[in-house]
C-alpha cells in the first residue's frame, strides 16, 4: 500500500546541504505496522513527514519515490495532497498539548475533521453522534461532557486521545504515529500505545510508527527499522529484531535499554560513545562506522549494500556482505 | 461569589475574572472607560440641554444649579455639550481604531504567514509610515481630506494601521510554528482555513491589548486635531474643539477648558490604564 523507493531528502543549510535522508526503501501492507526507531537527528521524523507531503520549505526531495496506493504523493498538486491528509494518510504529533488550536472546543475540532472526509454530507446531528463515538471508540469517558471542553480542560492523555479520534475518524488508510507517547506519563503511555494497537486492528489500518524508544516500538510493531543518519541500518519482522539482532548499531541500541537484570547492573548501562556524524559531509563508506566496535578497513570505504540474512531480515553492514573476508 | 454558575463561567473562566478583579489598573482604568462609555451612550437622555442650542443672553455663566457646567461664549451648556463630546470621541476612537485593527491584522498577519517578497514589500511600506512621526500623519491625512468627522476617522485608520500590521506580523509568525498548525496542515485543512481559523485567533492578545492602548491615543489625537481647526468642526461638541473655542476666555471662564479637559484627561488615563491591565492579565510572559 506504501511504498519508499529509494527516498533521498536534503535540507538546505548554511553549512550546505544537510543530507538527512540517503536513500531509505521501505514498504508496507494495509493492516501492518512499521515502527521507526532512531536516535534524534536520524532522519526519522523527516521521512513520517515526507509521506504526508509536510517536508519544510528547505527541504528538497533529491531522489527517489513515495507510492501511496500506487501513486506517487511526491508529484501530487498541493490540492489533491490536502485531501489525501486528514482522510486517508493522517498525523499523530509527540505533543498533544500543543497540537490542539486552543480556541477550539473538542466538539468543533472533530466536526471540522468529520466534514472534510467521511461526515461530508450528514447532518448536524449525525455529526455530532458521530463525535461521540469517536469519543467512546478512543475510550474517553463521558464524551457528552468532554466534547464541549477546550483542550487547556484537558490532560495530556485526554489531549492525546482526542487526537487519535481525529486521526482515526475518516477510516484512513494510514497513520503516521510521531513519537506520540514521548511527552505522557508512563502509564498513560501504555493505556494510549495499547489503544493504538487495538485500533490498528479493529480498524485495518496500516501504521508507521516513529519512535526513539525500542520497547515501544516492541508493543506496537509488526516489522521494525532501525534508521542512523538517514539510512537503515537493519529492517526485521519485530520478534526476530528482538531475539536475534545484526547490525552492531542494533545490538548496541538494544544494550543500552536500561534494564533491572542482574548482569547489566553489573556492567552498567552501555553507552553508544561518540554521536551522530555531520550530515553535511557525512563519513564516507558505512555512516556508522566512526562509532562502531567492529568497524573494519572496508567499512570506512564501501557503503554496505542491503543483504537478507534470513526471511524479511535486511541489514546493511559488512560483516554480513561477501567483503567480510576481506577483514583485517 | 459572584461567577458561581455553570456554562459559560466555567472554572478558568472564573479564575480569568479572578485575574481581572484582582489587578488595580483593570478594576480603576476599566471604571473610567465605563463612566466614558455610560456617558457616551446615555447623552441624548442624561444631557439637560441641547449641547448646540445658544442662548446669547445666558453667555459665560459660571457653574450652577441649572448649568452644574456653566455655560460656554454662546451660552450653550457645557455639560450636555461634554456628554456629547463622549459620544463624539468614542465613535471616533472605536471606529478609527477598529478600522486600523481590521486592515493590520489582516495585511499584517498574511505578511507573516506568507513571508517571502510579500512580506518584504508590506513590511517596506509599514516601515516607511512608521518612520513619520504619529501626528504628522494624522496631520497630513487629515489635511488632505479636509476637516469632518469621516476624515478624522480615516486619519486615525492610517496613522495606527502600521502598527497594527507590524504587531499582527510578529505574532502570526510565532503562532504559525505551533505545532496545532502543522497538525492542521496534516489534517488537510486549507490554507486560508488555517490563517483565519488557527493563526490569527491565536495571534490577537497582543493585538487586543495594543488597541486598547491606542484608543487612548487616538482619542487624543482627536482631540489635537479638533484644537488644530482639522478635525471635528463647529457646532458640533467635541472636547479637544472646545477647549480650542476656550482659548480666548482661559482666565475669564475657566470652565469652559477645564471640563472637558478633566474627562478627556480621565478618559485617556482610563484607557492606558486599562490596556496596561491586559497586558499583564493576557501576556503570559508575565506571570503574578
Amino acid at each position: 500500500m506504501l511504498k519508499i523507493e529509494d527516498l533521498k531528502v536534503h535540507y538546505r543549510g548554511d553549512l550546505g546541504l544537510v543530507k538527512a535522508i540517503e536513500g531509505v526503501s521501505l514498504s508496507l501492507e494495509k493492516g501492518s505496522s512499521l515502527a521507526l526507531v532512531g536516535e534524534s537527528g536520524s532522519g526519522k521524523t523527516t521521512l513520517g513527514h515526507a509521506v504526508i507531503g509536510l517536508l519544510p520549505h528547505n527541504a528538497v526531495v533529491a531522489g527517489g519515490d513515495i507510492l501511496f496506493k500506487g501513486k506517487s504523493i511526491l508529484s501530487m498538486k498541493r490540492e489533491e495532497l490536502r485531501r489525501l491528509r486528514g482522510d486517508r494518510i493522517t498525523m499523530i504529533f509527540q505533543e498533544p498539548s500543543a497540537a490542539l488550536n486552543p480556541v477550539f472546543k473538542v466538539s468543533s475540532f472533530l466536526r471540522d475533521v468529520l466534514r472534510k472526509g467521511r461526515g461530508s454530507s450528514m447532518s448536524e446531528k449525525e455529526i455530532r453522534e458521530e463525535i461521540i463515538s469517536l469519543l467512546r471508540k478512543v475510550r474517553i469517558p463521558s464524551p457528552e461532557d468532554v466534547m464541549e471542553k477546550y483542550p487547556h480542560e484537558l490532560s495530556g492523555g485526554m489531549k492525546q486521545r482526542v487526537l487519535i479520534a481525529a486521526a482515526i475518524a475518516n477510516n484512513p488508510d494510514l497513520i503516521i504515529a510521531d513519537e506520540p507517547t514521548s511527552a505522557l506519563d508512563v502509564s498513560v503511555q501504555a493505556q494510549i500505545l495499547r489503544l493504538l494497537d487495538e485500533l490498528r486492528n479493529k480498524m485495518n489500518l496500516s501504521l508507521i510508527f516513529i519512535t526513539h524508544n525500542l520497547g515501544v516500538a516492541a508493543q506496537v510493531s509488526d516489522k521494525v527499522a532501525v534508521i542512523y543518519a538517514g539510512k537503515i541500518m537493519e529492517i526485521a519482522p519485530t520478534p526476530t529484531l528482538f531475539e536475534s539482532p545484526k547490525h552492531p548499531y542494533t545490538i548496541m541500541l538494544l544494550k543500552s535499554i536500561p534494564s533491572i537484570r542482574k548482569e547489566i547492573k553489573k556492567e552498567g548501562l552501555a553507552a553508544i560513545p561518540g554521536s551522530l556524524p555531520d550530515l553535511v559531509s557525512p563519513p564516507p563508506g558505512c555512516r556508522f562506522h566512526p562509532r562502531c566496535p567492529m568497524a573494519m578497513e572496508i567499512c570506512s570505504k564501501e557503503e554496505p549494500a542491503m543483504v537478507e540474512v534470513e526471511r524479511d531480515h535486511f541489514v546493511s553492514c559488512h560483516l554480513y556482505t561477501e567483503a567480510r573476508g576481506d577483514r583485517s | 461569589m459572584k461567577f458561581e454558575r455553570t456554562g459559560f463561567f466555567s472554572p478558568q473562566r472564573r479564575m480569568f475574572f479572578k485575574k481581572l478583579r484582582r489587578n488595580k489598573n483593570i478594576v480603576l482604568g476599566g471604571s473610567l472607560v465605563l463612566i466614558f462609555v455610560a456617558m457616551a451612550l446615555l447623552a441624548p437622555i442624561i444631557s439637560p440641554y441641547s449641547p448646540i442650542a445658544s442662548n446669547l443672553s445666558n453667555a459665560l455663566k459660571p457653574p450652577s444649579s441649572s448649568h452644574i457646567f456653566g455655560t460656554d461664549y454662546l451660552g450653550r451648556d457645557i455639560f450636555s455639550r461634554v456628554l456629547w463630546g463622549a459620544r463624539i470621541s468614542l465613535i471616533i476612537a472605536v471606529v478609527g481604531i477598529a478600522i486600523s485593527l481590521i486592515f493590520g491584522a489582516v495585511i499584517g498577519g498574511f505578511s507573516g504567514y506568507l513571508g517571502g517578497a510579500f512580506d518584504d514589500v508590506v513590511m517596506g511600506a509599514v516601515d516607511i509610515l512608521l518612520a513619520f512621526p504619529d501626528i504628522l500623519l494624522a496631520l497630513f491625512v487629515a489635511a488632505v481630506t479636509g476637516p469632518g468627522m469621516n476624515n478624522v476617522i480615516l486619519a486615525i485608520g492610517v496613522y495606527n494601521f502600521p502598527q497594527f500590521a507590524r504587531i499582527a506580523r510578529g505574532a502570526v509568525i510565532s503562532v504559525k510554528t505551533s505545532d496545532f498548525v502543522e497538525a492542521a496542515r496534516a489534517m488537510g485543512e486549507s490554507r486560508t482555513s488555517i490563517f483565519f481559523r488557527y493563526i490569527l485567533p491565536n495571534s490577537l492578545s497582543p493585538i487586543v491589548v495594543h488597541a486598547t492602548l491606542r484608543t487612548a491615543a487616538s482619542i487624543l489625537t482627536a482631540a489635537g486635531l479638533s484644537f488644530l481647526g482639522l478635525g471635528i468642526q463647529p457646532p458640533t461638541p467635541e472636547w479637544g474643539a472646545m477647549i480650542s473655542e476656550a482659548l480666548y476666555y482661559l482666565d475669564a471662564a475657566p470652565y469652559m477648558w477645564v471640563f472637558p479637559g478633566t474627562f478627556l484627561v480621565l478618559t485617556v488615563l482610563g484607557f492606558n490604564l486599562f490596556g496596561d491591565g491586559l497586558n499583564d492579565v493576557l501576556n503570559p510572559r508575565i506571570k503574578d
